[in-house]
């Protein structure tokens, strides 16, 4: 009894010392009225969601995952698919399959659309769980990695029903500044409550030590698929709001490059943790926000400066020194509710 | 019954399987998987593009000597800090200094990829018993075999690469006996460097410009080809390389028409199968954790 009690004054601890400073930034960027500024955080919060979601088996299990945009990119085109109000439909794919035809006669509003698409890729996820989280290691990379690839290139070529390389249009754009936000809430709420809860802990454990706790009875390949399912899914959910907020995407919006974005922000913040991942998103996008205005017009005595990949290349440059001055990440993997309760002096044991 | 483009395939395994050496050497001594490894190859093409006009021997030696300095930086100024983090850690950094090179090039030579002037004296073809065969494949297949050989040799006779095998099998132990880690390290990245340099001139033999992008691809197929090759092991990541080239020629030859275009989706849909197969890769090396 007592420990169910700790356990969810640990969750409600974790998920809110993440969530209300994020509702409260988010609130005052949206007094601002800035509507670049509100673009940017609307994105920088759906790109939380995906990064919370590769933390979910990545940061809990050890193991690195490649896929999580795949999965992000299925969604994001299964939305389109059944959100594209259906008298637009046959005019943008003239040769959609027969047995794919039923697509076409039907509309759902978005937030159904995204429900739907966030299900399917959870199967997807599955199907493709089953054998990709016995590999471990390098192999696990490239597994997902090669994944990836696998989905990119159907996306690619798959004209009929993606629309390849002319991209997907016509898709409802309807995610704001609150939907990112709603979702980062519940993202955070449902990654918290996983890792302090059994299902998480064991997977936990595995990464920890993967003999020891297989010598207590936990299934290494079972704990992975559900983190990996829950973080495919989550994947997904991001995916799909992402779609509906660009409206306009190919396969080549969810590239490599995003992928290693969205790693190297996990990374940063610090492999391991839930606020690394929040951490990581915050200072890269702020990073990201201040060099562009560099770019753009300049700040205080740094003058415009206009050279296209000047950016990037700083950025990559920053995300260089911070891995080699902590290679551990900003947070060092561990959670905010770790600093607090030291703080507060609760635990001596771990302040001495 | 045509076997051109077996000639082909053979053709383009012997390049990918030196990319994939040239990546694997470094994985091995220090767990390593650089992924700006591409972009030594990147810059070996923008040093042929300088080096246009010079004799071919200064060409090739500048090259060389250009990659290899860049391929020793990475390690002294971003490699070694990061050597003792996680695989992941050191991946991501490896990635953070992908972009940086990439972005580089970017702002130094604009987006727009520079133009080439051919290697017109390469591009001579011969008839053999009907089969057609460019000098830029007998050069890729003479150089391929030239640096195997002269990688075995290196690894077992000299004083270095004896060391250098030793630490592939135990760093820590390998530390113990009094093999200098940074030496060894520093060894690898001249020969990964080198192998890049070479890749480069191989490839862009037959490019008609450089951009900066290039190298992206590039790495890409070298990771994969040496995870199914095996990890550590060095014939593994030939092989590796050579079958992901080999394949990849034979599916755009073989595939029907309208499943072509979906080549690369069979190609890496077989890479994961290997891996389900064989996790540890086709030539597992011993002691090697996957």
């Amino acid at each position: 009894m007592k420990s169910s009690v700790s356990t969810w004054s640990r969750w409600a601890w974790l998920a809110g010392l993440l969530a209300v400073p994020i509702i409260i930034v988010t609130f005052l960027i949206s007094l601002t009225n800035d509507v670049s500024l509100i673009q940017r955080c609307t994105t920088a919060l759906i790109l939380m969601v995906m990064v919370i979601g590769l933390h979910v088996f990545s940061g809990n299990s050890g193991v690195v995952s490649f896929g999580s945009v795949a999965f992000a990119m299925i969604a994001a085109f299964t939305s389109a698919l059944i959100t594209i109000p259906a008298d637009k439909k046959p005019s943008l794919f003239p040769d959609m399959p027969d047995f794919l035809n039923w697509l076409l006669s039907f509309t759902v509003p978005v937030p159904v659309g995204i429900l739907i698409s966030v299900a399917f890729t959870a199967v997807i996820a599955l199907l493709v769980g089953v054998p990709l989280v016995r590999l471990s290691g390098l192999a696990a990379g490239i597994g997902t990695l090669a994944f990836l690839v696998v989905v990119q290139v159907v996306v690619t070529k798959w004209k009929a029903v993606t629309r390849g390389e002319s991209t997907m249009v016509g898709v409802p754009k309807e995610t704001t500044l609150w939907w990112a936000l709603g979702a980062v809430v519940l993202v955070i709420a449902i990654a918290a409550l996983y890792q302090v809860t059994r299902r998480g802990r064991r997977l936990i454990a595995t990464r920890e030590d993967d003999k020891a706790a297989m010598s207590i009875g936990i299934s290494i390949p079972i704990e992975r698929l559900w983190g990996w399912v829950a973080s495919c899914s989550i994947a997904a959910f991001g995916g799909a709001l992402y779609g509906h907020y660009i409206a306009t995407f190919s396969a080549q919006t969810f590239s490599i490059a995003l992928t290693f974005f969205i790693i190297a922000m996990l990374v940063i913040g610090g492999l391991g943790s839930l606020t690394g991942a929040v951490v990581g998103v915050i200072v890269v996008q702020v990073l990201a926000e201040v060099l562009r205005t560099v770019e753009t017009q300049g700040i205080g005595p740094i003058p415009q400066i206009d050279a296209p990949g000047l950016t990037e290349m700083v950025l990559a440059l920053i995300l260089l020194l911070v891995l080699i001055a902590r290679p551990a990440g900003i947070t060092g993997g561990r959670e905010i509710t770790s600093w607090v309760r030291r703080r507060k002096g609760n635990a001596p044991q771990v302040a001495s | 019954m045509n076997l051109q483009f077996i000639v082909d395939a053979i053709g383009t395994g012997a390049l990918y399987s030196l990319m994939t050496l040239g990546l694997a050497l470094v994985f091995s001594v220090m767990g390593l998987m650089n992924f700006a490894y591409g972009q030594l190859v990147m810059i070996g093409g923008f040093s042929i593009i300088l080096l246009r006009s010079q004799p071919w021997w200064l060409l090739i030696l500048g090259t060389i000597l250009i990659v290899v300095f860049v391929s020793l930086l990475m390690e002294r100024l971003a490699f070694r800090p990061v050597r003792n983090a996680t695989a992941m850690t050191m991946l991501v950094t490896s990635f953070a200094l992908a972009q940086f090179l990439q972005q580089l090039a970017r702002v130094a030579f604009g987006a727009n990829p520079k133009p080439l002037e051919q290697f017109s004296e390469l591009s001579v073809q011969y008839e053999v018993a009907g089969l057609i065969i460019s000098r830029q494949v007998i050069l890729t297949l003479v150089t391929t075999t030239l640096v195997l050989i002269g990688l075995a040799l290196l690894l077992r006779k000299t004083n270095i690469g004896i060391q250098l095998r030793a630490s592939t099998e135990d760093v820590g132990m390998a530390a113990l006996v009094g093999i200098k880690s940074n030496r060894v390290i520093a060894a690898a990245f001249v020969i990964s460097g080198t192998i890049a340099a070479i890749v480069a001139i191989l490839f862009f033999a037959t490019r008609t410009n450089v951009s900066w992008s290039s190298g992206e691809s590039i790495v890409l197929i070298a990771f994969v080809g040496a995870v199914i090759g095996g990890l550590g092991s060095m014939v593994g990541a030939a092989l590796g390389g050579f079958l992901m080239g080999f394949v990849y020629t034979m599916l755009n030859a073989l595939l029907p028409m309208e499943l072509r275009v979906f080549a690369d989706a069979f190609l890496y849909t077989l890479v994961i199968v290997v891996l389900l197969i064989r996790p540890g890769g086709l030539i597992a090396a011993k002691g090697v954790r996957v």
